[in-house]
């Protein structure tokens, strides 16, 4: 099992609305992203586009918008 | 004339290089044409500060600033028609005529003028411009932090979503982001943005400030007491106890010369002892990518812990990696390094101080005059 950077609520993930993802800044300083399709999906791993790093996403599936 | 050198991630074009690649071996930075650099005072100091995917480079108490990186969230005060990414350093008008400091934020920064004001810009997104609710949520043009009237400030600092202000009689003020209580204030979650200045209250007058990913680090006037708010998840709040439920505190060891925060761990440059024999830096937090010089059981060492490496003049710290430079002037970078930020061009993380700015370069004119810090990236200033 891939070990992650951190795990991050959804809360202090960044909504995008237009691309229905959800954002966290990257030490990196690209951004890990999940989409909410995944998260819908029961996926919780947001990746960063410019890094291995991995983050697992903390959040409720009964809460989703 | 001003010779600034560049390592690391890139991706935003905030190491200036011209193109967006990342450095993975030092790259020099490159000047527009408005931001020539050649006719400024040879003696002027020159700092570099990066946050996310933005930096500014400003010669110290001078007239002189300059960014480059992403202006999406206008954290270049580049205006609204700048959306970037601008690839060499660039000129920024700003309130005031000198600089004094700069700080940057994932993607806001503040600025400190030469009449003690401060001024943000960037993302307001968890109030960390500290003017209240914008209309867009961000901005592209200084915008005047207010805070109680006639207040002078000495220095600034940026978290990733958070703010904070030092004035001149030792208070600090804190805005943004707290859900993590890292502005010291106990965080409440139906408000976990606090968008006005607020001064930090019971606290010894503080001298030095320094702003973690979601933790917030001061040193008081006696240079050797320390307090620590917020995420403490990897030892960021460090060796000491709590206070009032909110503020960690402990001592250092010796007085302190200059304090950095990475985003989960901290970083002080300590005076250097009688004999100037002994190791002069601490740190304590995260260190699961080398982020303390040493390699540790776990993923974080809560005691303070000295950086194998003597006579330390200067530290600055990214996201994950620190940055010293020595009496010498030799730089050496550990930490985090996927991007070679730390030095390393097989991108492996660094576990203890690795040189990579030799004392006696080929060239004289590349010997280190000061260093500095983006998230991911690092700067050599000649």
């Amino acid at each position: 099992m891939a070990s992650f950077y951190d795990e991050i609520e959804i809360e202090d993930m960044e909504f995008d609305e237009d691309e229905l993802t959800y954002y966290y800044p990257c030490p990196c300083g690209d951004r890990f992203q999940i989409t909410l399709a995944a998260l819908k999906d029961s996926e919780d791993i947001a990746m960063c586009p410019s890094c291995s790093l991995l983050i697992k996403v903390i959040y409720d599936p009964d809460d989703l918008p | 004339m001003v010779l600034i050198r560049a390592l690391g991630s890139n991706s935003g074009g905030q190491l200036a290089t011209g193109d967006m690649e990342d450095a993975h071996y030092l790259a020099t930075t490159q000047f527009s044409q408005e931001g020539n650099v050649d006719g400024e005072d040879v003696r002027a100091k020159w700092r570099v500060q990066g946050g996310g995917n933005h930096a500014y480079a400003w010669t110290d108490n001078g007239p002189t600033l300059l960014a480059c990186g992403s202006n999406a969230d206008g954290e270049l005060a580049m205006g609204d028609g700048v959306r970037g990414p601008v690839l060499c350093w660039t000129p920024v008008p700003f309130p005031g005529d000198f600089v004094r400091q700069v700080a940057c934020g994932w993607s806001h920064t503040l600025l400190l003028n030469d009449l003690g004001q401060v001024f943000a810009t960037g993302s307001g997104a968890f109030g960390q411009l500290g003017v209240g609710p914008l209309p867009k949520g961000a901005t592209a043009k200084w915008v005047r932090v207010a805070a109680s009237t006639g207040s002078v400030f000495v220095s600034v600092a940026c978290g990733m979503r958070h703010s904070l202000a030092l004035d001149k009689d030792g208070v600090v003020y804190g805005w943004g982001a707290n859900r993590c209580g890292q502005l010291g204030i106990v965080p409440d979650r139906r408000s976990p943005n606090i968008l006005a200045a607020t001064p930090v209250e019971g606290l010894l007058p503080i001298a030095m400030i320094a702003c973690g990913r979601s933790h917030s680090i001061l040193i008081a006037q006696d240079y050797k007491t320390v307090y620590v708010a917020g995420q403490d998840k990897y030892a960021q709040c460090g060796p000491g106890s709590s206070q009032s439920g909110t503020w960690q505190t402990f001592q250092l060891p010796r007085a302190a010369v200059k304090l950095c925060s990475g985003w989960d761990f901290g970083a002080v440059l300590l005076e250097p002892d009688d004999k100037r024999l002994s190791n002069n830096v601490v740190m304590w937090g995260r260190a699961d990518q080398g982020q303390l010089a040493h390699r540790v059981d776990g993923s974080y060492r809560r005691e303070l812990g000295y950086v194998e490496l003597p006579e330390v003049s200067d530290i600055a710290c990214g996201s994950s990696h620190t940055v010293a430079m020595t009496a010498g002037g030799s730089v050496y970078m550990w930490g985090w390094n996927e991007h070679g930020n730390a030095g390393d061009p097989t991108l492996a993380n660094v576990y203890s101080p690795l040189c990579t700015l030799d004392e006696q370069p080929a060239k004289i004119e590349h010997r280190a005059m000061g260093i500095g810090c983006g998230y991911g990236n690092s700067y050599i200033i000649s």
